[in-house]
């Protein structure tokens, strides 16, 4: 019995505490949970502030980041990825604390680097979920 | 005053190591208990405490008891165990390790078996993914391209290697090392070799480039065990005790030699996890072997080699044993302790450290050859 990889992407399976990120998502916005006793904003969502134990709000970003690393994946793991493609951690501006993992895209695989500003894309895919992937800022191109 | 109730490790026990078995996991579990009760001089029915750490890791597990699994209940039933402790625990070995010295200290068992099996399925890929939803942790990995084969740790390296400029010809030492110490080790899967060249590490295929094939350990399928009792009990049994003198986790890591007031530069020979080669970069920063950004200037061939000044890995690590997630680092670590290390011993043991995990979490236990006070 080999196991074959599916033809879809593997699809966010949200749970009460990250369904508002992936709401915000379907709404193209890029949402993150804030602690407003320490001014720190919490990604990936948890069920309390890691650092007081409070309550966590919600609020949008601004969705413009730095790729802080990447690499290029090179073998088939995962349904609905075909090598080679490129995955980050990409920082953002406002709250570099928030690293999101994703796949920066409009970009070939040579002209990725450390550093480089990007910002929100939102990927509505056929498995009916949009998730929020990352593209360089152009030059020239309005912000 | 010395703790009689103080932990130690009294014996090891191993199967063969292989890429892939028609044997299950539980067949594997089974003769690397009955091998460590019998090194340690006890019978099967002397075990009144386990500890198991079950877990299957690979994305395309199964997750069934027995088969690619081993958890405390079917060793209890396999064994035919009445044990007034058991416990498997989240941690892997060394985990398992800090827990069974724990019920050994409050006195609710005398002889704890420690189980640890890894299985490589014979008919699926190991780390292909099948999953069509993920969630938990998986929804913002999996979806994003990002889970099996280290993805996390190529971009960690990545990073490091722009933050401090080191390089995948420093990063080849892990692996080429690997490969030279399990040529001594009669266990490991690459124990006859090639030893790994330079070219051969420069032209592997990239799994997650900057890692390549080299840099991962190969999945395998084996199974490794120890006895613990207390210091005081372990004085009749046969093999020279590896007393636990310290244990302590990520959170803070450096803690493992502080609390007995030692520096890391003060023990003999380490075992560090080497799942992916670029986690014994973090790993000797962590521990305080160097400082931040230094592990890849001190990892050097000189230094880590048996006959070096912090021999590493000296039965292979993961990459030249195979995955048995950690319990190759606890059994070596005892052998070094015990001077049972044969061609591979390190002179004058006198601390010995295992540290099984990566990153922000995983557990290291030193090992004393001598009862601490
Ligand atoms: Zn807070």
């Amino acid at each position: 019995m080999e196991t074959s990889i599916p033809a879809g992407r593997p699809k966010p399976l949200a749970d009460a505490d990250t369904a508002p990120f992936w709401a915000a998502a379907q709404e193209r916005r890029l949402s993150v949970q804030l602690c407003e006793n320490c001014d720190r904003a919490i990604f990936p969502p948890k069920p309390a502030c890691p650092h007081c134990v409070r309550e966590l709000a919600w609020r949008d970003l601004n969705g413009r980041g730095s790729v802080y690393s990447f690499c290029i994946s090179r073998m088939n793991f995962i349904g609905g990825y075909k090598a080679p493609y490129i995955v980050a951690w990409v920082a953002s501006d406002e709250h570099p604390e928030c690293i999101f993992n994703c796949n920066i895209v409009d970009c070939a695989i040579e002209d990725v680097r450390i550093g480089m500003p990007v910002e929100v894309v939102f990927e509505t895919r056929p498995e009916g979920v949009t998730v929020p992937q990352f593209r360089p800022i152009r030059e020239g191109a309005p912000a | 005053m010395r703790n009689p109730k103080r932990a130690a490790v009294v014996g090891t026990g191993s199967t063969e190591i292989v890429r892939t078995s028609d044997k299950s996991l539980g067949h594997f579990a089974v003769e690397a208990a009955r091998n460590a009760i019998r090194d340690a001089g006890l019978k099967t029915s002397d075990i009144d405490g386990y500890v198991g750490s079950p877990g299957a890791p690979n994305a395309s597990a199964l997750n069934l008891d027995g088969l690619d699994e081993v958890s405390q209940l079917f060793m209890i039933g396999a064994l035919g165990l009445e044990p007034t402790w058991a416990m498997d625990v989240v941690g892997m070995s060394t985990g398992m390790l800090v827990a069974g010295a724990q019920a050994l200290a409050a006195g609710t068992c005398k002889y704890v078996l420690g189980v640890r099996a890894h299985y490589n399925p014979k008919d699926r890929k190991y780390s292909v993914s099948g999953a069509n939803l993920a969630g938990g942790p998986d929804q913002f990995t999996l979806p994003f391209g990002y889970g099996p084969g280290g993805t996390r740790f190529a971009l960690w390296v990545q990073r490091y290697m722009h933050d401090y400029g080191a390089t995948r010809d420093e990063l080849y030492e892990i692996s080429a090392l690997a490969r030279r110490h399990a040529r001594l080790n009669p266990l490991a899967i690459w124990r006859e070799g090639p030893e790994l060249t330079r070219d051969a590490y420069m032209n592997a295929r990239w799994i997650h480039e900057p890692m390549c094939l080299f840099d991962s350990d190969m999945p395998a399928t084996g199974a490794g065990a120890f006895i613990m009792t207390t210091a005081e009990r372990a004085k009749d049994l046969p093999q020279t005790p590896a007393y636990v003198a310290s244990y302590a986790n990520a959170t803070q890591p450096s803690r493992v030699f502080s609390d007995i007031g030692l520096r890391a530069g003060d023990i003999q020979v380490a075992q560090l996890y080497d799942g992916y080669s670029v986690m014994v970069w973090n790993t000797l920063e962590k521990l305080g072997f160097c400082g931040e950004g230094e592990g890849h200037l001190f990892a050097t061939a000189d230094r880590l080699s048996l006959g070096g000044a912090l021999p590493m890995n000296t039965f292979g690590g993961s990459i030249g044993e195979g995955r048995l997630h950690g319990m190759g680092h606890v059994r070596e670590a005892v052998l070094q302790t015990m001077g049972r290390a044969g061609s591979r011993q390190v002179p004058d043991v006198r601390y010995s450290l295992a540290q099984v995990g990566v990153l922000e979490r995983f557990w290291s236990v030193l090992f004393s050859s001598e009862e601490p006070d």
